[in-house]
């Protein structure tokens, strides 16, 4: 061995020197190589879960669906339908009467609360592609004479809303206390769990409606707001479980420790290792989280405590249907409708959170499906 | 004698245990390595042998910074390791680097082996884009895959191709010194071999310094100059390779290697096994005087209350001083030789 | 066992005393809150408040004579005989702001039996149900019998409890009229509330027994017990069931939860007198005490059903004495 470190006169060697003497690839041939590497694709584990995840049919077709469903929501002003705030009382708890036989009529008036500004856009470019024409009551209509579909359409609107604006600000406390809890562990994690326990062992839905009860004694807007805040901060508790549990699960793992030996900072190893990792699960239960602040929303709007007229939720509509039920009249249409659509799209959430499960849950993935 | 580049002295490291849940108050340590000092010398391997819980790991692990020694210097060109902190340490990367026995683990599975090979450059934000590409390339076939695995995700190779992998990348910033903490120990045999033929072919043409920490002095014969053996976080003997398998001194280093197996039927049958009678004392509760005494099968040659109440120092046992052993035993018999 | 026990009445009591701290300070701090001067009460109601109150003592005072459990005289701080006791922690929420001449505490002691029972039918129904229907569709697997089962516990789960209860208010009250639409008398009463308020419970618990059977059924000590020459339903009922039983004990506190906060809704369809339609009620008028007595009460009922099913489900878990590490 001592004959070797003769190659290297001068003393201390410095990388680059080396290096010059020791690389010998020359362009022509990294450029070959290049080329033939550029023939064998690996599989990247992102795209792998996506082929897998259209293997489970339901999961692929709740996908499907609820991009859809989302669409129809998101660009319902621009939709031919009847106001969903415009009381006809004329013509109320119609009957649905199938498209075939009344197709649509030109009795559109564009009345509803006040929309946002791209809301505003969108109806502006429905009355010049529409004109006044608009569906038919294919639904029925509502006690006070306005269109069903048009208020499950626009009902899901604010229910996807909130459901969004919950799950993310659940994804976001979630995540960050997890991430802490575990990535610290010791002392300070015993402590944030025994906290969650604690509070996975209260009755939620009680004190939100206790808090808004008292903080939304201003204005039904303030309510509101405070209403996305708190179905968010309700649903925080199992995520940060997971997130902790994953987190601690890798801090120990070799390639964190093999980023430090490189060299990388304790914050680019969190950015390009740990997150990755923990992306997949926090994406699981973000789908699982979804359905439930949905359930809760129309919850709360079933108690009178949620979204307040004339804005519509199909919590409101199922508490409409509810109410119009009475021994002269039975319109079940108000309470089937809404309550189909809503199973629906639960039903799509939770097969599509189960199939993402079996497919990005690196424990579901040992055992089969069931 | 070639320079030495890295020094460790009189390293101890202590672990508290039993900090759990509901024993807060009843606190032990482990006593995992004691006053261990090592010299590794520029191109020179040194392997460190010894069974499981022996503290070979830490002591790798305390060499990169992973862990910090409770007592003790690591210095490398005079500069003390033990202190820096995580950005101190960056620049030192450079010169040392590791690969851990997790083959699988030790690669992110979202990360294709190329970016996981341009890691280290894009961390140190050393050459341009296609620098890194050339060099990547190059390490790849240095560590005998090829362009056929410049894409693939560690789930798509074997073990023996990540643990390729993983030495390939701690090839990437030309490090000085590579600790390889039991790199073959989680692969077959076959691999095994092919794994240690790479890493001998490799040292000479990186010219390597090597820490080889491993539990098998077979794995370790073909790469090393020297061998170390620890036993309960002690090194009890340090030999050239050759002579400490042609005459081991210290009692644990003959059982060590009447354990392992020839491939000559003759011999094997002719041969004396040395099987050591008792456990290894608890780590928690280490005695005061040597301890492999309640084990060692020589102790009752000399005086057993010396062995049980005295520790022995690691002492040079021939003229070179290359050749050192920690044991009353090989002592006297080297004062009688 | 007791180190848990005490460490679930450790959290009861930090939690009790932080709801009662933020709904105190709420209650003071937000503007056409309670004792925000432009109310406009009943200046009946007003007086009541005031008396009870106490509202020109200082803030501190008034949130010690809040908690309770003694009342502070105007100068000492003890009353005498009955007046002795007060506060919350006397389980004394102060006068109705709505109800005029009615405490808190005599409403609830009027309703809670209403809601008590009405969940109690519920769990009586709904969990042997959901166990029953749960190994036989673990026993049965693959069958329609399953399928049948996937189904209805997926339905279960994806209908929400209010729409189960319309549903079935729809069909059986209205369209097929077997039961009564609302009220409170007798047995024929209850059975569509409770219907509508266990199912959801049912399904669950039917979902978490099939998958806890199906998977000891894969285990060596049943596999063994097969081996014996045990039949198939004896395997399955003594041996396979005991164990995956632990998981539904351990639901049982969240499923007393679920099956209160149902209640809220339940209560609101089938017009009945219980503490769910109070609550509500006074979470729409603003009745602030209301609202904070039945709260409290089902905060502190949730948490010691939630810390009684853990316990039991430890004390019958051979594996763990206490909790497992995760």
């Amino acid at each position: 061995m001592t004959g070797s470190a003769l190659d290297l006169p001068g003393g201390r060697r410095t990388p680059a020197t080396a290096a010059r003497s020791r690389w010998k690839l020359t362009e022509r041939e990294f450029e070959l190589r290049q080329s033939a590497a550029a023939t064998v694709s690996g599989e990247n584990p992102w795209r792998a879960r996506l082929v897998q995840l259209r293997r489970r049919r339901t999961a692929w077709w709740s996908l499907w669906l609820l991009g859809l469903s989302s669409l129809v929501c998101l660009f319902a002003p621009l939709l031919p339908l009847p106001s969903p705030a415009l009381i006809e009382l004329r013509a109320p708890l119609l009957a649905p009467i199938a498209p075939w036989r009344v197709f649509g009529t030109f009795d559109f008036q564009p009345e509803y609360w006040p929309l946002g500004w791209l809301d505003r856009q969108l109806l502006e470019l429905r009355q010049f592609l529409f004109g006044t024409w608009q569906s038919g009551p294919w639904l029925g209509t509502d006690s006070k004479g306005r269109d069903l579909l048009a208020r499950i359409v626009f009902g899901g609107r604010t229910s996807l809303a909130v459901a969004l604006a919950g799950a993310a600000t659940s994804l976001v406390i979630g995540v960050s206390y997890g991430v802490i809890a575990g990535w610290f562990g010791g002392r300070i994690d015993r402590w944030m769990m025994r906290a969650v326990d604690v509070l996975q062992s209260l009755p939620f839905v009680f004190l939100v409606i206790f808090l808004l009860t008292v903080l939304g004694a201003r204005s039904s807007s303030a309510r509101e707001s405070i209403f996305f805040v708190v179905i968010g901060a309700v649903w925080w508790l199992s995520m940060a479980r997971v997130v902790r549990g994953t987190v601690r699960g890798m801090r120990s793992a070799a390639f964190l420790e093999c980023a430090q030996v490189l060299g990388a900072s304790q914050a680019s190893s969190l950015v390009r290792h740990l997150v990755p990792n923990v992306l997949p699960i926090v994406i699981v239960y973000l789908t699982l989280t979804i359905p439930s602040v949905m359930l809760f929303e129309s919850f709360l709007s079933f108690l009178g405590l949620g979204v307040s007229p004339p804005r519509v939720s199909w919590g409101l509509l199922a508490l409409e249907g509810a109410q119009a039920i009475n021994p002269l009249a039975i319109p079940w249409w108000l309470v089937l409708f809404p309550a189909l659509v809503m199973g629906l799209t639960l039903l799509a959430l939770t097969m599509l959170g189960d199939g993402l499960r079996d497919v990005l849950d690196p424990r579901s993935q040992a055992r089969p499906a069931p | 004698m070639t320079e030495v580049l890295l020094q460790v002295r009189a390293i101890g490291k202590r672990f508290d245990v039993g900090a759990g849940r509901f024993q807060a108050r009843a606190r032990a340590s482990i006593q995992a390595l004691s006053d261990v000092d090592l010299d590794l010398a520029s191109g020179q391997a040194l392997g460190l042998v010894g069974e499981s819980g022996s503290g070979k790991s830490t002591l790798a692990r305390i060499l990169v910074g992973l862990e910090q020694p409770s007592k003790g210097s690591v210095r490398l060109d005079g500069v003390e390791l033990t202190t820096l902190s995580r950005a101190a340490w960056r620049p030192f990367r450079k010169r040392i680097q590791m690969v851990f026995q997790d083959c699988a683990g030790s690669l992110d599975p979202r990360q294709s082996v190329r970016s996981a090979l341009l890691e280290p450059y894009r961390i140190h934000g050393l050459y341009s884009a296609r620098e890194r590409d050339m060099r990547c390339m190059e390490l790849l076939e240095a560590v005998g895959l090829g362009a056929e695995h410049w894409n693939r995700f560690p789930h798509e190779l074997s073990g023996g191709q990540r643990q390729r992998v993983a030495i390939a990348r701690a090839l990437a910033l030309e490090p000085q010194i590579l600790i390889l903490d039991e790199p073959v120990s989680a692969l077959d045999s076959s691999m095994r071999a092919q794994i240690l033929n790479l890493l001998i072919e490799l040292k000479r043409r990186f010219h390597l310094a090597c820490l080889f920490v491993a539990h098998d002095l077979f794995a370790v014969q073909a790469l090393c100059e020297h061998i170390a053996v620890m036993y309960m976080g002690r090194i009890v003997e340090v030999a050239p390779t050759g002579a400490l398998f042609a005459n081991p001194l210290h009692p644990y280093t003959q059982a060590l290697l009447s354990a392992v197996p020839f491939a000559d039927p003759q011999v094997e049958q002719q041969r004396r096994r040395i099987v050591l009678q008792g456990e290894p004392p608890s780590p928690m509760d280490l005695p005061p005087g040597c301890a492999f005494a309640a084990r060692c099968p020589t102790k009752h040659s000399i005086d057993a209350r010396l062995c049980e109440g005295d520790r022995p120092l690691l002492k040079g046992c021939d003229e070179t001083g290359l050749r050192q052993a920690a044991c009353h035993a090989v002592v006297t018999q080297g004062s009688q030789s | 066992m007791i180190r848990a026990a005490l460490r679930h009445l450790a959290g009861l009591v930090i939690s009790v005393v932080i709801v009662l701290a933020v709904s105190f300070a709420l209650m003071h701090a937000v503007p056409g809150g309670p004792f925000d001067a432009e109310r406009g009460l009943h200046p009946e109601i007003e007086a009541n408040l005031a008396r009870a109150y106490h509202l020109d003592w200082p803030v501190w005072k008034q949130f010690l004579q809040y908690i309770g459990p003694f009342n502070l005289g105007p100068d000492g701080w003890l009353g005498t005989g009955a007046d002795r006791f007060g506060g919350v922690l006397a389980l004394d929420f102060g006068p109705s702001l709505r109800h005029r001449d009615y405490d808190v505490a005599d409403i609830l002691a009027a309703s809670l039996p209403v809601s008590f029972q009405l969940g109690a039918l519920a769990l009586a129904w709904s969990v042997p149900l959901g166990i029953l229907l749960g190994t036989l569709a673990a026993a049965r697997a693959g069958t329609w019998l399953d399928a049948l089962l996937r189904v209805l516990t997926t339905t279960g789960i994806v209908l929400p409890g209010f729409v189960i209860a319309s549903l079935s208010l729809l069909v059986f009250a209205f369209a097929w009229p077997l039961f009564p639409v609302a009220g409170w008398s007798s047995l024929r009463h209850m059975v569509l509330p409770a219907f509508a308020l266990g199912a959801p419970c049912a399904t669950y618990v039917a979902r978490l027994t099939r998958s806890g059977v199906l998977e000891n059924l894969q285990l060596d000590f049943v596999r063994t017990a097969k081996g014996k020459g045990l039949g198939r339903g004896a395997v399955i009922w003594r041996h396979a069931l005991r164990s995956a039983l632990l998981p539904v004990v351990a639901y049982l506190g969240p499923a007393s939860a679920a099956i209160l906060t149902g209640s809220l809704v339940v209560e609101k369809i089938f017009f009945l007198p219980g503490a769910g339609t109070h609550f509500v009620n006074s979470a729409l008028n603003r009745d602030y005490t209301l609202a904070l007595g039945v709260t409290l009460v089902y905060t502190v009922l949730v948490f010691c059903l939630n810390a009684l099913a853990d316990l039991l489900a430890s004390f019958l878990d051979p594996r763990v004495g206490g909790r497992q590490e995760s």
